[in-house]
C-alpha cells in the first residue's frame, strides 16, 4: 500500500514539475518574442544616439537621460502625467468602489446599471475620444450647449491651456470607471458570506461591517486595482494624441504627456535613443510607484494577494 | 465550447500563415492623400492595369501623420513601397541617407521641360535628380466676397498690403453682445504639430526675414531675431488684442471660412474643394498674400520617389510615367484642389468652372516662394517654435511692449539655434 | 424611519441614474450625429433627434472603404487573441499562484514589468523582426503581439490565489492530473475573472492602431481603427461622416458584450450564491 502511494506521490511529483515547466516555457517563449528581447533592444538603444534610418548610430553612454533631465518638454510631459495620475486614479477607483458596492447589495435594475456603466470601457479608445473632442466643442460642443442651459457661458474645454488637461481626465474617468467597478465586484463577490454573516450576527451595522470586514478582505483585490489604474493612467495617450490633432486641437504643451513626448522625439524628430530613454525612465517611474503600493499595504495580508 | 474554440484557433492559423502567392507583378503606391489617391491614384491604378495585364498596382493611403510614420519604420526597416507620394520636406532624411533611387534620363528631361521651376528646383541633390515632383500647395488669402460687398469694400479688391489687410479686418469682424460672431480674419493660433509656425511664416517673408537663414557655409540659424520676427508677432498681438479682429472663442481656419464665420483666412488650395461640399453658395475669391516689405508666401512641394530597396523599380517608374498623363493632372485639380505641377496642360476647363484656382498658377517676379530646407531636425525646430508662438500668442501683455517681444523671439531663437547646434548644423 | 430608508434608496437611484445618463450621454450623441446631414450636424442649438434623419454619413464611410471588411478582420483578430490571452493568463496564472518553485518571484514579476512599459517602445524591434520571418502584411503578423497581456497574467494570478488550495488537493488525491485541475476545477470557478479579462482583451485587440498599421501594406488587411483614421484628415474633422465612422467601429462590440453579458452577469449571481 505505502509503494503504491509513495508511486502516486513521485509520479505526481514529475508530472508538476513538467506541468510547471512546461507552462513557463510557453509563457516565457511568447513573453520573450514579442515583449522582452524587443524591449532589452530598445533599452540598449537608449544609450545610443540613433535617428532610426542610420545616417547616425554613436554610443553615447547616459547622455540621453542627462538630455532628459533638462529637457523642458519632459519636465511638462511629467507633470501633467503625475496630474493625471493623482486626480484620475483615487477618483476612479473612489468611484468605483461605491459603485460596486452597489452592485453587490442587489439593487433592483442592477445588471442594466452593470451595461451601462460598462459601455465606456467598451468604446474603442479612439473612437471615445472623437466623440469626446465632438463635445469638448466650444461653439457647438454638446458640453458647453447644456451648460448653457444653467447660463454658464462656453467654457473653452480644449482651448484653455489650464482646463485642457481636466478634460483629458474627466474623459478617463469616464471610461473606467464602470470597468473597475466590475473587478471590484469579482472581488467581493469573493468574500465568503460566514464573514459577512458572523459581523451581522454581532451586531454589526452598515458602516462597520464595510470598515471591519469588507475592506481589509478586499486589499488585495484594491491594491491590483490601484496598481492596474495608476499603470494605464501612467501610460496615457491615445485621447492626448487625438485631442491635439489639427487646428482646433488642444495646445501642444496643455496636455503633453510622457508617452506623447516620447512617440513625438520617436515618430516625428526621429530621436530614438532618446525616446527609448525616456520610455525606461517612464518604466522606473510606474515601478517605483508600484513597489510603493505593495509596500505600504504590507502590513495585512489576507489569503492570496501578494 | 472550448474544444471548438480550440480547432478554430488552429483553422485560423492556419489560414493566417497562408500566403497567396500570386503570378502577377506588384507595385504598391502609399500615399498621405486620401482624397487624392482615391480621386487619382485609384483611377490611374485602374488604367494602367488594363494596359498592363501582368501587373496589379495597390495604391494604400493613410492620414498624413500615419503615412508618415509608417514610411519612417519602413525606410528604417528596408521595407519601404515601390512608390513613395510625400513632400519634399519629409523626404530629406531619407534622400540624404541615401535610400532613393536616381530619377531615370527621361525623367529628367521631362522635368526640365514640363514641370513649374519653382517646383523643380527642390528636386535636386546633390547635383542629381531623384523624384518626380506632382503637386504644390501654395498658400493664398481667401476673402469672402459677399462679406466685402456688405461691409462696403469692392469684392474684387482684395487687401494688397499689411494697412489694408488690417483696415479691411476691422470692418469685416462683427461682434454680438460683446462677442466675436464673425472674425475679419482668421488666423492660426493653436494646434498641435507645426502648423502655427508654418501659417505664421508667410508674414515673416513679408516683413523680410524667415524661420532657417542659410549661411554662405552652407549652415543655418534662426532668421527671426530681427526686425522682420518683431513685425510678423507684433502684428498678431495686435490684431488679436488690439484691433481684435480675431480670437479665440471663435472657429478658425477653412471650417470658419465655410461657415461664414470669418472673412478672410490664408490657406492652399485644397480648400476649393472642401468648400464646394461644405458652402456651395459662398461667394469668394482667392488673392495672392499682401505686402508689407516684400511679397511672398511659402509652399510645400509634393511627389514621388522610388526606394532602392523596391521590389519592382522599373514598374514603379513606369507607373509614374503614366500619372503624368494630363487626364490625372486634370482630375488632381478638379476633384482634389491641389495644384499640379505641369506646365503644359491646358487646365481652362476646369478654371472656367473654378476661376479662383487661377491664382495658385499666377508667378509675378516679385512674388517669393520658399519652401522648407528639408534639414533633419525642421520638423523638430518647427514643432518648438510654434510651441513659442502658441504661447505668445495668449498674452495679451505683449501688447505695445516691445521688450516683451524680443524676449519671446529671443528665447525661441536660443532653442531653435541650440537645436542647429546639437545637430552640427549651426553657423554664424 | 420607513421613509428615511425609501427616501435613501431614492437618492440612491437618483444618482445612479445621473450617473448612467452621463456614462451613456456620448453614446448616444455619436449615434445621433451620425444620422445627421452636415448642416446639421454644425448648428448652434443641438439637437438629440436629428430634424432630417440622414443615412448619407454612412454612405460615406463604406463607399469610401470597405468597412465590412475591415469589421470582418478586427473580429477574426480579436476573437483569436482573446482566446490565446485567456489561455495563457489562466495557465500562468495557476502556475505562479498555486505552486512553489525556485525563482517564482522573480520569474513573475518579469513578465508583470512589461506592463509598465509603454506599448509604443517594442513596435520597433518586433517589426524588424516580423520582417525577418516574413510575417509582414499577414494576419498572424498583426495578431502576434496580442497572443499575450501581461495584465491578464496579472489578473488570473490575482484571482486564482484567493481559490482554497484543499480544493486543489482533493482533486489530486483523487488522481488528477495537472492539467486536469487547471481544466476541470479552476477554470469554472473563475470564469467571471475571465469573463472580465476576455472584454478587456477583446476591446484592446480591436483599438490597436500603431501595430496594425506598420505591420499592413494591403487595404483588404486593414483593421477598424486603420480605417477610422483615413477619416481623420489632415485639416479638418467632418463630424457628421466621423461619427458615423465611430459607430461602426463601436457597435459591433456593443453587441458582441451584449450577447456575452449574459453568460457573465450569470456567472456573477451564481457565485454569488455560492458564498
Amino acid at each position: 500500500m505505502e509503494m503504491r502511494a509513495l508511486k502516486y506521490i513521485s509520479l505526481g511529483k514529475a508530472q508538476r514539475f513538467f506541468f510547471i515547466a512546461s507552462v513557463v516555457l510557453l509563457l516565457y517563449s511568447l513573453f520573450g518574442i514579442l515583449r522582452l528581447y524587443p524591449i532589452f533592444q530598445m533599452f540598449r538603444l537608449s544609450f545610443y544616439d540613433f535617428d532610426l534610418i542610420g545616417l547616425k548610430k554613436e554610443f553615447i553612454g547616459l547622455r540621453n537621460y542627462l538630455d532628459l533631465f533638462h529637457d523642458t518638454n519632459f519636465h511638462i510631459a511629467l507633470r501633467n502625467t503625475l496630474l493625471v495620475v493623482a486626480i484620475s486614479v483615487p477618483v476612479t477607483v473612489g468611484l468605483s468602489f461605491v459603485l460596486a458596492l452597489f452592485y453587490n447589495a442587489r439593487l433592483r435594475l442592477r445588471s442594466f446599471y452593470q451595461l451601462i456603466y460598462f459601455i465606456p470601457a467598451i468604446m474603442p479608445t479612439a473612437a471615445v475620444s472623437l466623440i469626446w473632442r465632438w463635445m469638448y466643442d466650444p461653439g457647438y460642443g454638446l458640453l458647453n450647449y447644456i451648460l448653457s442651459w444653467f447660463g454658464i457661458g462656453p467654457v473653452p474645454w480644449l482651448v484653455n491651456e489650464h482646463i485642457a488637461l481636466y478634460s483629458v481626465v474627466l474623459l478617463w474617468v469616464w471610461k473606467w470607471v464602470g470597468y473597475y467597478a466590475i473587478l471590484f465586484l469579482v472581488g467581493l463577490q469573493n468574500i465568503p458570506e460566514m464573514y459577512k454573516d458572523a459581523a451581522k450576527v454581532d451586531g454589526a451595522n452598515w458602516w462597520q461591517l464595510l470598515h471591519y470586514v469588507i475592506l481589509p478582505l478586499l486589499k488585495p483585490v484594491t491594491l491590483f486595482i490601484l496598481i492596474i489604474a495608476s499603470t494605464w493612467a501612467f501610460r496615457i495617450f491615445v485621447p492626448v494624441y487625438i485631442l491635439t490633432l489639427g487646428s482646433q486641437g488642444a495646445p501642444g504643451n496643455a496636455v503633453r504627456v510622457i508617452v506623447y513626448d516620447m512617440y513625438e522625439n520617436f515618430f516625428v524628430f526621429f530621436r530614438v535613443g532618446y525616446a527609448s530613454a525616456e520610455g525606461f525612465i517612464l518604466f522606473l517611474i510606474v515601478a517605483a510607484f508600484t513597489f510603493a503600493q505593495l509596500r505600504l499595504t504590507r502590513a495585512s495580508e489576507v489569503e492570496g494577494g501578494v | 465550447m472550448r474544444r471548438y474554440s480550440a480547432v478554430l484557433m488552429v483553422l485560423m492559423l492556419v489560414l493566417g500563415i497562408f500566403v497567396l502567392a500570386s503570378a502577377k507583378k506588384v507595385i504598391t503606391l502609399q500615399s498621405g492623400y486620401p482624397e487624392i489617391a482615391e480621386a487619382v491614384y485609384k483611377v490611374a491604378a485602374a488604367d494602367f492595369e488594363k494596359e498592363h495585364p501582368d501587373v496589379t498596382v495597390k495604391v494604400v493611403y493613410y492620414n498624413l501623420r500615419d503615412h508618415e510614420q509608417k514610411l519612417a519604420m519602413e525606410f528604417a526597416a528596408g521595407t519601404p513601397p515601390d512608390v513613395v507620394e510625400t513632400s519634399t520636406y519629409f523626404i530629406a532624411k531619407f534622400l540624404a541617407a541615401g535610400m532613393l533611387q536616381e530619377a531615370p534620363p527621361d525623367i529628367v528631361q521631362y522635368i526640365e521641360k514640363s514641370v513649374m521651376p519653382y517646383a523643380a528646383q527642390f528636386y535636386k541633390y546633390d547635383g542629381k535628380i531623384y523624384g518626380m515632383p506632382y503637386f504644390i500647395g501654395i498658400i493664398a488669402l481667401y476673402y469672402n466676397k459677399d462679406m466685402f460687398a456688405a461691409e462696403g469694400l469692392n469684392p474684387d479688391r482684395p487687401p494688397r498690403t499689411w494697412e489694408e489687410l488690417i483696415g479691411f479686418a476691422c470692418r469685416l469682424a462683427k461682434y454680438e453682445n460683446g462677442r466675436l460672431v464673425r472674425s475679419g480674419i482668421s488666423l492660426r493660433l493653436s494646434g498641435g504639430g507645426s502648423g502655427v509656425a508654418e501659417k505664421w511664416w508667410p508674414f515673416l517673408i513679408q516683413a523680410g526675414g524667415t524661420i532657417l537663414e542659410k549661411t554662405p557655409d552652407g549652415k543655418y540659424h534662426a532668421g527671426f531675431y530681427n526686425q522682420a520676427g518683431f513685425d510678423a508677432l507684433n502684428l498678431y498681438i495686435k490684431l488679436l488684442y488690439l484691433y481684435k479682429v480675431d480670437g479665440y472663442e471663435i472657429k478658425h481656419d477653412a471650417e470658419a471660412f465655410a461657415l461664414e464665420q470669418t472673412a478672410m483666412f490664408e490657406r492652399g488650395a485644397w480648400v476649393t474643394g472642401y468648400l464646394k461640399t461644405h458652402n456651395p453658395n459662398i461667394h469668394y475669391g482667392i488673392a495672392l498674400l499682401p505686402k508689407y516689405k516684400q511679397r511672398g508666401t511659402i509652399s510645400a512641394n509634393f511627389g514621388f520617389y522610388v526606394p532602392r530597396k523596391a521590389e519592382n523599380p522599373e514598374l514603379a517608374w513606369d507607373f509614374i510615367r503614366f500619372l503624368q498623363r494630363p487626364k490625372y493632372q486634370l482630375l488632381m485639380l478638379e476633384k482634389s484642389g491641389w495644384i499640379p505641377v505641369r506646365m503644359d496642360v491646358d487646365y481652362s476647363s476646369i478654371l472656367k468652372e473654378t476661376p479662383q484656382l487661377a491664382t495658385f498658377f499666377q508667378t509675378p517676379k516679385d512674388y517669393i516662394v520658399e519652401s522648407y530646407t528639408g534639414i533633419s531636425p525642421e520638423n523638430e525646430i518647427m514643432t518648438k517654435l510654434a510651441d513659442y508662438l502658441v504661447k505668445a500668442y495668449r498674452r495679451s501683455d505683449l501688447l505695445d511692449n516691445p521688450d516683451g517681444i524680443w524676449k519671446v523671439l529671443e528665447e525661441a531663437a536660443a532653442e531653435v539655434n541650440g537645436i542647429l547646434k546639437r545637430e552640427g548644423l549651426y553657423g554664424e | 424611519m420607513k421613509t428615511v430608508m425609501y427616501f435613501r434608496k431614492f437618492v440612491l437611484y437618483l444618482l445612479l441614474s445621473a450617473g448612467a445618463a452621463f456614462m451613456i450621454l456620448p453614446f448616444i450623441w455619436m449615434l445621433s450625429t451620425a444620422f445627421k446631414p452636415p448642416q446639421e450636424v454644425l448648428s448652434i442649438k443641438p439637437r438629440f433627434i436629428p430634424a432630417h434623419p440622414t443615412l448619407e454619413n454612412f454612405y460615406a464611410v463604406f463607399a469610401k472603404a470597405p468597412f465590412g471588411r475591415f469589421i470582418l478582420n478586427s473580429t477574426i483578430i480579436a476573437v483569436l487573441s482573446t482566446v490565446s490571452i485567456a489561455l495563457t493568463s489562466s495557465l500562468g496564472g495557476f502556475v505562479f499562484a498555486k505552486y512553489r518553485f525556485p525563482g517564482r518571484g522573480l520569474l513573475f514579476w518579469t513578465l508583470i514589468a512589461t506592463i509598465m512599459i509603454p506599448p509604443q517602445i517594442f513596435v520597433f524591434p518586433l517589426y524588424l523582426f516580423m520582417r525577418d520571418v516574413g510575417l509582414v502584411d499577414t494576419y498572424l503578423g498583426i495578431l502576434a503581439p496580442s497572443l499575450i497581456m501581461g495584465f491578464g497574467l496579472f489578473l488570473m494570478r490575482q484571482t486564482i490565489s484567493t481559490i482554497p488550495d484543499e480544493l486543489l488537493d482533493s482533486a489530486r488525491i483523487d488522481g488528477c492530473s495537472e492539467f486536469r485541475i487547471y481544466w476541470n476545477i479552476i477554470l469554472p470557478v473563475i470564469k467571471n475573472a475571465v469573463g472580465a479579462l476576455s472584454i478587456y482583451a477583446f476591446i484592446t485587440s480591436w483599438g490597436y492602431l500603431l501595430w496594425p498599421l506598420i505591420i499592413t501594406n494591403s487595404e483588404e488587411l486593414f483593421t477598424v481603427p486603420l480605417g477610422l483614421a483615413v477619416f481623420q484628415k489632415r485639416f479638418t474633422v467632418e463630424y457628421g461622416p466621423m461619427m458615423a465612422a465611430c459607430t461602426v467601429a463601436t457597435l459591433p462590440l456593443i453587441l458582441a458584450f451584449a450577447i456575452f453579458r449574459r453568460r457573465i452577469v450569470e456567472s456573477f449571481v451564481l457565485s454569488g450564491l455560492k458564498g
